[in-house]
């Protein structure tokens, strides 16, 4: 927020082989959108009239966005709560936020039927209050703005003073200073705004996400519809934002050839099984309430499913991170948040198209060849252009000042 | 933090204007349900069915921009061993079922879009392009459409078909009651007009739920005691009766409530004049106050910083 | 927390998951889930009367593959034998329905220790745990788990309400989302239970007359009544009547239930006989339990009438009745049932006798007049003549015609006397009653601006219905004259009134819009009529061509476009 973050570009090599290998999956998922945007979405995915929504909304928009989710988490705990320990991990995770959530419209392009009709929820005239998917869309744009806002600081730190536009642009030079250092001033006052805002909407998005599949209570497995089900969604949300945090952050420094920032990582986590288990909480004391806890071992792939995305990927986390030998050793920590992220990602999937269970579907959906590419392109793409920025903006925290903090 | 307290209060106040603001946007249409006292619609009465499907031709026929098909498709007995499903080519199907009382008499069944009273897919509709009609007709509009499906997910009985296989203007397809064509003059639909055996009856909707009844008084033996759409869902304007239990002729058991009595409260709820982002957005911005370290000293090398610029 | 801790906690919590991934209790048994076959019917260990709620599901036990596995051991492995060596069909053999413990100790005892037992003498055995008989069901939609109250075949009305309606409650409690049952309920799905659970036997005249031959007419084997002053069971000849008379649905102070005494005498006759090496029946399940065949013509022509000293006919007359009385042909109608039962209930004595004319509580407090005319009940008079016109070659005209009596329907019964029966009918030549213009095929044209024309063949019909009529000795007895006939279809108008009726169009309007109540226009009127009477029959045609023979011979659409 204030210009005097401890950030500075990485300095790597960029073409490592993973590089190439996310350039691989990236190649082959775009090709495979171009496809769709060629062929239509019949000739690319397994979607059906009883399926309408798979792989892609599971994925990209849903996962797309509770992952993000360490955006307005830890600007919460940083500038909020002003706990300014663990300022350094705010600005990846506004990265991570930003680029996510970018991609979740992206994504959301290749699977929308007709996509040049996307800006329509922005005309007066085509708004209908009562959806939810209507909040959804708002919520999201307006947030993706905020998060631009908010990610403008990096930018102008970078640039101000160093605007060097080659040959003929050069002319704009001057004007693009001094438009960042106007920039700059402002958002130094109202940033705040910004921030509490990204809190609201986020929390206003995260928990519509679960209000989604509330229309459909005919249709739904028990163990997965709930009128709680909002509170569900951003529970987990708010729960694997600093899951996400420690697992970009140790990847990050794996992959710039850092020490794992343990002295800040530690100590977030500490706030895990809190959040966690008041996930946990809520999502037992539902079941209980309602009865539901008698398809659990029907044996069904819903109820399998539970147990795995509940019951492996959630609780036992939970109860890994209650112990402070987890968090303090990197190895545990990580695998810890893994299982959280991954938790999340089934429990959005299952939701959407697992327990999702039309009246006359033939057979079950499964996602097609080209599903699984774009997807895993866009992740892939999301990877690369997040390490481009890091390495021209300044992001992650400069490693020779990390001797000064303890 | 570049803000003192003055500036802080104006911002608070400014928000509470908003709020005011809020009061008056009401992008909620609440009397979609109430206006429907005059609405159409159709009892199908499953028992008369022969499964000629002329229902299905004169559909086909009457919407000019479905491909359209031979004569010989609708004679083609054999269609009927499968059941079938509406799909984006056909917004009407008729299905045969195997009638336990009598194997020799199937009982046919014709499925199309309900039309419910209270439909889930208008109230999912992101663009509002799925329109409730006073007449009781639900009406999609392809040019505000953006292809998102969320229609297909919320429909309880999976009417809406999507055009899958079309890559650049695919639209949601169902059933349109023959809105332009017949029944926003109040005309019967095509589909009640072919059929030989009149197994439909188009009226107005309350006055059709006391001729099923009367319908059903008079012929005990032959009726389950139950106008499947009476009361489903909220309600349909689409209506059946049948001499088998509705779950063997492919009519889920679905509860009285209406989806959108689901999701519309809770959305109502939160958005209720902006109320509720607003005291979370003074909830934290309070937090943020009251939570500002109070060290003099790093206030002082701000503000140093600030006039540096 | 340590390290190991931990370690052991993830492990255990990746085992559990995994084990609830890949394990689905029950497939042992599945396969006889799956088999479908009608034969194959399952027994349902429940006993909610003494269980109450169940904390596991209930056990489907399958008899005759035990009867078939130990049918050298004989049914003295689980079931008692009294003083006499007859078996009480009762499980298990050492039962103990004290209380729950008691009982789930002594079903578990036999069934597992005896399961073990050959187990470990390397026999081929069934389930020793749990999952394997307690089978995980997903969902209970389907009538397939109808249960035949296990502790001693209850009557299946009791069976409802005791364990489909009491386990539906609790799951409803549960869940909220149990189908909640109720008599409607039962009535609807009668049919798939009674499909569902063992057909029940029915002890008709030609088995009756099998056990005669050889038995060599020995009534008292079978048949005893009580005697109250020596206070034990004996045989007096001449009150031999159905075991129901005395053996109610139920077990009662004095007397058992008939399902208990039918089992315990027939299958134990059978297998006494069958040990001494004599011609005997059945005694497996399904061996009297199938579905009753149609006996065949050649069959019932061997079974003489049933000598209980019935009378040929009867002149029913009530004291104090305002009706004439009613010749009643006894002999001919005991060719058309299969037991006496049919109409006597249990016992062989005139309705009059407990179905008085206030009603008493022998009669169930159905009054005579309703006991003579319900037409709901297939054992009245006019509930039996009900349905026997839904039978196709009459449901033709009837099934459009309001069931029950009108007045007309009186007097064809309440003739006062014998004269009336059996004279030749009074339907005579149809053509004499019709037109000159409608004596031939007529061509409805009526519609023809809209729609193709349709082939009538008016007298065709007509006299088809007449031999129809004639051949069956019912109707000719209630069709009283030709215009009987013609009354299916030229209904709600007064025949005879001039010597044309009414159009169709008259009622039935050509233009659908204008019709506001329930009468279905012309279009429909027609098809619902001709081809209603068709389907009903089973006769063709029941496509378009078969009445509208286009030009282009096109199936549907007879619209003209």
């Amino acid at each position: 927020m204030s210009s005097r973050e401890n950030a500075a570009p990485v300095k790597i090599r960029f073409f490592t082989t993973g590089v190439k290998v996310l350039i691989a999956f990236m190649i082959t998922g775009l090709s495979f959108g171009l496809y769709r945007m060629v062929f239509g979405l019949g000739s690319t995915t397994n979607l059906t009239d009883q399926y309408p929504w798979g792989l892609w909304i599971g994925v990209d928009v849903a996962s797309g966005v509770a992952l993000a989710a360490g955006g307005f988490t830890s600007a919460f705990l940083a500038h909020i709560f002003h706990r300014e320990h663990f300022h350094a991990i705010v600005r990846p995770a506004l990265l991570t936020a930003m680029l996510g959530y970018t991609f979740v419209g992206i994504g959301l392009m290749f699977d929308l039927g007709r996509w040049y009709n996307i800006w329509h929820p922005m005309l007066p005239m085509m708004w209908q209050g009562n959806s939810v998917l209507f909040e959804v869309g708002m919520c999201v744009m307006v947030y993706l703005t905020v998060l631009y806002i908010e990610f403008l600081p990096v930018v102008t730190e970078r640039f101000i003073g160093k605007v060097n536009l080659p040959g003929m642009l050069s002319f704009f030079n001057k004007p693009i200073d001094r438009l960042l250092t106007f920039l700059d001033n402002i958002l130094g006052k109202v940033m705040f705004v910004f921030v509490i805002a990204g809190v609201v909407l986020s929390c206003l998005h995260q928990s519509s996400l679960g209000t989604l599949m509330v229309i459909s209570p005919y249709k739904m497995h028990p163990l997965y519809w709930s009128l709680l089900s909002p509170l569900f969604f951003l529970a987990s949300a708010i729960a694997v934002g600093y899951p996400m945090v420690i697992f970009e952050s140790m990847i990050a420094s794996k992959s710039f050839g850092h020490k794992s920032e343990m002295h800040i990582l530690t100590p977030l986590a500490k706030f895990i099984p809190y959040l966690l288990g008041i996930y946990i909480v809520l999502k037992i004391g539902d079941m209980i309430y309602r009865g539901t806890y008698v398809y659990l071992f029907e044996g069904s792939i819903q109820s399998r499913m539970f147990w795995l995305e509940f019951g492996t990927l959630t609780v036992v986390p939970f109860l890994m991170l209650l112990s402070s030998r987890v968090r303090s050793s990197a190895g545990w920590l990580f695998s810890a948040a893994t299982m959280c992220i991954f938790g999340v990602l089934l429990n959005r999937c299952t939701v959407f198209f697992i327990a999702y269970r039309p009246p006359f579907a033939e057979k079950a959906y499964f996602p097609a060849i080209g599903e699984f590419a774009l997807t895993i392109g866009l992740i892939a793409t999301l990877m690369l252009i997040y390490r481009v920025f890091v390495s021209i903006l300044p992001v992650m925290p400069a490693p020779e000042k990390e001797a000064v903090r303890e | 933090m570049g803000i003192n307290r003055r500036d802080f209060i104006k911002l608070l106040a400014g928000t509470g204007g908003i709020a005011l603001f809020g009061k008056n946007v009401n992008v909620w249409a609440d009397e979609h349900v109430t206006s429907l006292h005059e609405s159409f619609g159709v009892i199908v009465d499953t028992t008369l069915c022969v499964g000629c499907r002329s229902c299905e031709k004169a559909c086909n026929q009457i919407n000019q921009d479905l491909p359209r098909k031979a004569s010989e498709f609708y004679k083609d007995n054999s269609m009927l061993e499968k059941r079938r499903r509406m799909a984006a080519d056909s917004y009407t199907v008729v299905n045969r079922y195997n009638n336990p009382e009598d194997t020799n008499r199937p009982v046919y069944v014709k499925f199309q879009c309900m039309h419910c009273t209270d439909p889930a897919c208008v109230s999912a509709c992101i663009v509002g392009a799925l329109t409730k009609e006073s007449n009781g007709a639900i009406r999609y509009d392809p040019w505000k459409c953006i292809g998102c499906r969320y229609c297909m997910a919320a429909c309880p009985f999976q009417v809406p078909a999507y055009e899958y296989n079309n890559a650049m203007t695919p639209q949601v397809r169902k059933c349109t009651f023959c809105f332009e064509q017949r029944t926003s003059k109040g005309k019967a639909p095509a589909c009640v007009q072919a059929c030989p055996m009149e197994v439909m009856t188009f009226g107005k909707r309350r006055e059709l739920i006391k001729i099923a009844k009367r319908r059903i008084e008079k012929h005990p033996d032959r009726y389950i005691p139950h106008l499947y759409g009476e009361h489903e869902l909220g309600g349909t304007s689409w209506m059946y009766l049948s001499s088998l239990p509705f779950e063997e002729i492919d009519f889920p058991n679905l509860g009285y409530i209406s989806p959108p009595s689901y999701t519309e409260p809770i959305q109502h709820a939160i958005f209720k004049h902006f109320i509720p982002p607003l005291t979370l957005f003074a909830v934290l911005g309070g937090l943020m106050w009251f939570l500002k370290p109070k060290v003099v000293k790093s206030e002082s090398v701000l503000e140093e910083e600030n006039s540096e610029k | 927390m340590n390290k190991k801790l931990a370690v052991s906690i993830i492990i255990i919590g990746i085992c559990m998951c995994f084990f609830f991934l890949f394990g689905e209790t029950g497939s042992i048994w599945s396969d006889e889930d799956s088999a479908e076959s009608s034969v194959v019917h399952p027994i349902l260990i429940a006993d909610t009367g003494i269980f109450k709620k169940l904390e596991r599901p209930p056990v489907k036990f399958y008899h005759d593959k035990h009867t078939v596995a130990l049918e050298k051991e004989g049914c003295s492995v689980c079931h008692p034998q009294d003083k006499k060596g007859r078996f009480i069909f009762k499980y298990p053999r050492l039962r103990d329905d004290k209380n729950k413990q008691s009982l789930m100790n002594s079903y578990h005892d036999n069934c597992i220790g005896c399961h073990r037992e050959r187990a470990k003498a390397g026999k081929k055995a069934g389930a020793v745990t749990c999952g394997e008989c307690h089978i995980v069901r997903e969902k209970y939609k389907k009538i397939e788990h109808a249960p035949i109250g296990s502790d001693y075949y209850l009557p299946l009305e009791d069976t409802y309400h005791r364990d489909c309606i009491g386990c539906h409650k609790e799951e409803k409690k549960l869940t909220k989302k149990a189908e909640v049952l109720n008599w409607k309920g039962f009535y609807v799905k009668k049919k798939e239970i009674e499909k569902a659970t063992w057909p029940k036997m029915d002890f008709d005249y030609y088995l009756h007359y099998q056990h005669e031959k050889g038995l060599e007419k020995d009534c008292k084997l079978c048949h005893h009544i009580y005697d109250e002053k020596e206070k034990k069971l004996v045989y007096k000849k001449g009150t031999e009547s159905s075991c129901r008379d005395c053996h109610r649905e139920k077990d009662e102070e004095s007397r058992r239930s008939f399902q208990k005494v039918a089992h315990a005498d027939c299958i134990n006759c059978h297998m006494e006989r069958s040990k001494e090496g004599k011609k005997t029946g059945p005694y497996s399940c399904e061996g009297c339990h199938i579905e009753q065949k149609q006996r065949t013509a050649r069959e019932l022509a061997v079974v003489p009438r049933p000598g209980r000293g019935q009378p040929d006919r009867v002149l029913i007359s009530i004291k104090d009745s305002r009706m004439k009385e009613v010749p009643f042909d006894h002999k001919g109608h005991e060719a058309q049932s299969l037991t006496c039962r049919n109409c006597h209930h249990e016992k062989l004595i005139a309705c009059k006798e407990c179905h008085t004319k206030n009603g008493s509580p022998e009669g169930g407090m159905v009054n005579l007049a309703k006991a003579y005319h319900e037409p709901l009940s297939e054992r009245s008079c006019v509930g039996c003549h009900t349905s026997y016109k839904l039978k196709p070659s009459c449901a033709g005209c009837h099934h459009l015609l309001k069931s029950g009596v009108t007045e007309a329907s009186c007097l064809p019964c309440h003739s006062g006397s014998f004269k009336e029966v059996g004279v030749a009918s009074k339907l005579g030549n149809p053509k004499e009653l019709l037109p000159a213009n409608m004596s031939g095929d007529i061509t409805i044209k009526i519609m023809e601006k809209d729609y193709m024309p349709a082939k009538f063949p008016h007298l065709r019909i007509i006299k088809k219905l007449t031999e129809i009529s004639k051949s069956s000795k019912l109707a000719k007895q209630f069709h009283s004259d030709q215009k009987t006939i013609c009354s299916s279809c030229h209904h709600k108008s007064p025949l005879g009134a001039k010597k044309e009726v009414p159009l169709c169009s008259t009622c039935h309007s050509l233009n659908m819009e204008s019709r506001k109540t329930d009468t279905p226009g012309l279009l429909g009127a027609y098809h619902r009529l001709c081809l209603g009477c068709h389907k009903e029959m089973g006769i063709k045609p029941v496509d378009c061509t078969g009445c509208h023979a286009g030009k282009t011979g096109l199936k549907t659409g007879m619209r003209k476009q």
